[in-house]
């Protein structure tokens, strides 16, 4: 892969503060992979601190490294690089247990990270292919709050997704 | 830990986002997950009714129930905006008019439901009968709705000879399949994002025309009622696109387009990158060059007719297929050698000189296919035959697949590939002149070869060959070697003939196994070696004559243990037999 030094552009950097006071300096071309931060840029144009008040450090840190992953991409596209990369997400969501899943996607959605949202979303829906609701209930710790008869009258409408 | 519900916690949008991902089955069962999930299934701004997935579970395939099934769902989503609005069915509902009325009032709300809905995607999949039958006004809704981004249809009856004229302004993608009734379609510049069209066997569609600019793929599939040779299959159509800049893919199939269709319009295809014309049995010449056609990288030709000249110049070609039979008065390929990456010839008659002209130079070809080539020899033979023969070389080339004779591959001075990586090789006629085959190529790992012998060939020359053409595979790690021969089945009396004819062709093996026919097992046989037996003293008995020439030394001189399973009692005592005399060391098990 050839570096990004060639580039002979300079390239701005921005400062992403978190809730938690940590701040990630990051070019510009890597951030605005997260629609809300392309936004902000566009908009204000000269403000290189950006607040971040709903993310966390921790997880912020996990966003930035996708974008950074995913930027390079744009720069150099081709068909190996786009292997690369489809590897390199599936081992990025491959152990996340189920709080750093969420924390990641609701930072990815307020954030707007579309692909990163996709991929997320990708994920949890492979959590649930193929289960049953007793099963489903179970990986994701869910509680029903039907009232007792409730659920066994919904299920009678679908009867044929519940076998 | 995990210990807290965190899917429940995510907002609705991402909820939906998931649901979107998954199929009805699995959406479905997340209603009855907890209150929260059953209000955001009941927002879930899609419909996927996949009535085969009923039909699975309950077994229930009565239209009234279909019907039933959709009013219900369209009902309690009434008021919501919809996204995606699909319907699978295979339920037929047959010769009844009671029947008939229910499904066509089925499909005309869930149209209606579509169109005030604002959905954005709406995918009707109707494989049963009758067909619907789409009455006037729904028809001018539908393809004039504000919302639709893709609309798929089929099993549509339009009514009579339909002229479709689609205004849509948002719609992305057009797909039509077996549909009736339907005349001609229009695709106009109101239909500004429009961008894939697709029309499979559509009746009596005989004209099409494109005026949107954005168009990028059009496939065109007419179903061939008549068969080959049929002077009643062809027809005239008319397919006009006025603005063809920005069209990337075109294919084909069974359109009768005509020269002049062909040499008007593809060369104003300045950004077409695939092309495939399948049996269009009109269309005798086609010339591609590199002024019009710089991007074409993929063309695929195939026709049952006679055609004329046929000459493709196109400067990026990549992948090319041609299929033809009988063959073109004259084909030249020889203007895209430089760039091909893929190439595909079936049946087609060639001379030595042709192959010298098209089919050198092929620096970055990697997949070579050529099947069912004859060769021309009557014209070659007084013409070339005392010119020197160069090979072939092909510098990029990892697979290689010939169905041809060995006399076409000899002719040409044979085959040089030094990176070929996978060689599939079939032969209708070996005989003793075929082996070995000309073809150098020393990387080669995984090789097939399928033979079928001249009749005329004995048991030992037909050894003989074979060990011959095996010579040149000695470097391979798998070798698959398919003996077709005009014989009695196999019985078992021939195995111990098979075993050593094997032994012959391969003569150190670790496992030898024979395919069973019907329902009988494989046979396994399994050889296990150890040292060179002492007894064996070179010049003595049988086994000098058996590998005296090779370098490496047989099984015979180092066989200790050999073992088989699923081989009847009979059989075993010859196997053993022939075991003991041909190898005193052995210890033999059966299992």
């Amino acid at each position: 892969m050839s570096s990004s030094s060639t580039t002979t552009t300079t390239t701005r950097l921005l400062m992403l503060k978190a809730s938690d006071g940590v701040t990630f300096e990051v070019e510009e071309a890597v951030a605005t992979k997260l629609g809300a931060i392309n936004n902000m840029v566009e908009e204000e144009g000269s403000e290189d601190l950006i607040c971040l008040p709903n993310v966390n450090g921790k997880f912020l840190g996990m966003v930035l490294e996708w974008c950074k992953k995913h930027a390079n991409n744009n720069t150099n596209s081709d068909k190996g690089n786009d292997e690369v990369n489809k590897w390199w997400d599936k081992e990025f969501v491959m152990d996340l247990d189920q709080n750093t899943l969420y924390h990641l996607l609701m930072a990815a959605d307020y954030l707007s990270g579309t692909e990163l949202v996709d991929l997320l979303t990708e994920k949890v829906a492979s959590m649930i292919r193929g289960k049953k609701v007793e099963e489903i209930r179970e990986t994701f710790k869910i509680k029903s709050d039907f009232l007792p008869g409730q659920e066994e009258e919904i299920r009678k409408k679908n009867s044929w997704a519940f076998e | 830990m995990d210990v807290n519900d965190r899917l429940s916690e995510l907002p609705e949008e991402v909820i939906h986002q998931i649901m979107y991902s998954l199929p009805t089955l699995e959406v479905t069962r997340m209603s009855v997950l907890s209150k929260g999930f059953l209000s955001m299934w009941r927002s879930f701004p899609v419909m996927d009714l996949d009535t085969d997935l009923q039909l699975q579970t309950t077994g229930t395939s009565n239209p009234k129930d279909l019907f039933g099934f959709v009013v219900s769902c369209l009902e309690r989503r009434r008021t919501s905006v919809h996204q995606r609005l699909r319907l699978k069915s295979r339920i037929w509902a047959y010769g009844y008019d009671e029947d008939q009325r229910l499904v066509n009032d089925m499909f005309e709300r869930i149209i209606n439901f579509a169109t005030r809905n604002r959905t954005k995607e709406l995918h009707l999949h109707y494989k049963g009968k009758p067909l619907y039958c789409m009455s006037m006004p729904i028809k001018s809704l539908l393809f004039s709705s504000k919302y639709l981004r893709s609309l798929r249809l089929s099993n549509i009856d339009f009514d009579g000879h339909y002229n479709l004229i689609l205004t849509c302004p948002l719609i992305e993608d057009l797909k039509l399949s077996h549909c009736v009734g339907l005349q001609s379609i229009d695709i106009t510049c109101a239909a500004k994002r429009i961008r894939a069209v697709k029309f499979k066997y559509c009746e009596p569609l005989d004209s099409i025309r494109i005026s949107s600019n954005t168009v990028e793929s059009l496939c065109w599939d007419v179903y061939d009622f008549y068969g080959w040779g049929n002077p009643d299959r062809v027809r005239d159509i008319s397919l006009n696109l006025p603005s063809p800049e920005s069209l990337k893919h075109l294919r084909l199939l069974n359109v009768d387009i005509t020269d002049e269709w062909f040499s008007y319009h593809v060369p104003q295809f300045a950004g077409l990158e695939s092309l495939e014309l399948l049996n269009c049995g009109r269309l005798k010449n086609i010339l591609i060059t590199g002024e019009n056609n710089k991007r074409l990288r993929k063309f695929l030709l195939s026709s049952n007719t006679d055609m004329e000249n046929v000459h493709i110049a196109a400067p990026n070609l990549e992948h090319l297929l041609i299929d033809q039979n009988p063959n073109p008065a004259s084909l030249s390929i020889s203007g895209c050698t430089s760039t091909l990456r893929k190439l595909e010839i079936l049946l087609f008659r060639v001379t030595g000189v042709w192959i010298q002209e098209n089919l050198s130079g092929l620096r970055l070809l990697e997949h070579l296919l050529v099947g069912g080539f004859s060769f021309d020899c009557s014209t070659d033979f007084a013409l070339n035959n005392n010119k020197p023969k160069h090979k072939l070389c092909f510098d990029s080339l990892k697979d290689l697949n010939l169905n041809l004779t060995s006399e076409l591959l000899s002719s040409v001075g044979g085959f040089e590939a030094p990176n070929l990586d996978s060689f599939n090789y079939q032969c209708d006629e070996f005989n003793a002149a075929s082996a070995p085959l000309p073809i150098v190529c020393p990387n080669l790992t995984n090789a097939h070869l399928a033979l079928k012998f001249d009749q005329n060939l004995d048991a030992s020359m037909l050894r003989r060959s074979l060990v011959h053409l095996l010579r040149s595979f000695g470097h391979c790690k798998t070798l698959s070697l398919f003996v077709v021969r005009d014989v009695r089945l196999i019985s078992s009396k021939d195995v111990v003939w098979l075993v050593d004819n094997s032994l012959w062709l391969v003569p150190r093996p670790e496992t030898m196994s024979f395919k069973g026919t019907g329902n009988m097992p494989d046979v396994i046989i399994k050889f296990y070696y150890g040292k060179r037996s002492s007894e064996f003293k070179e010049g003595k008995d049988c086994v000098s004559c058996c590998c005296s020439s090779s370098p490496v030394k047989c099984w015979r001189h180092c066989l200790s243990e050999v073992t088989w399973e699923n081989i009847d009692d009979w059989l075993s005592m010859k196997l053993k037999n022939y075991f003991v005399q041909n190898a005193i060391n052995a210890v033999i098990t059966i299992i």
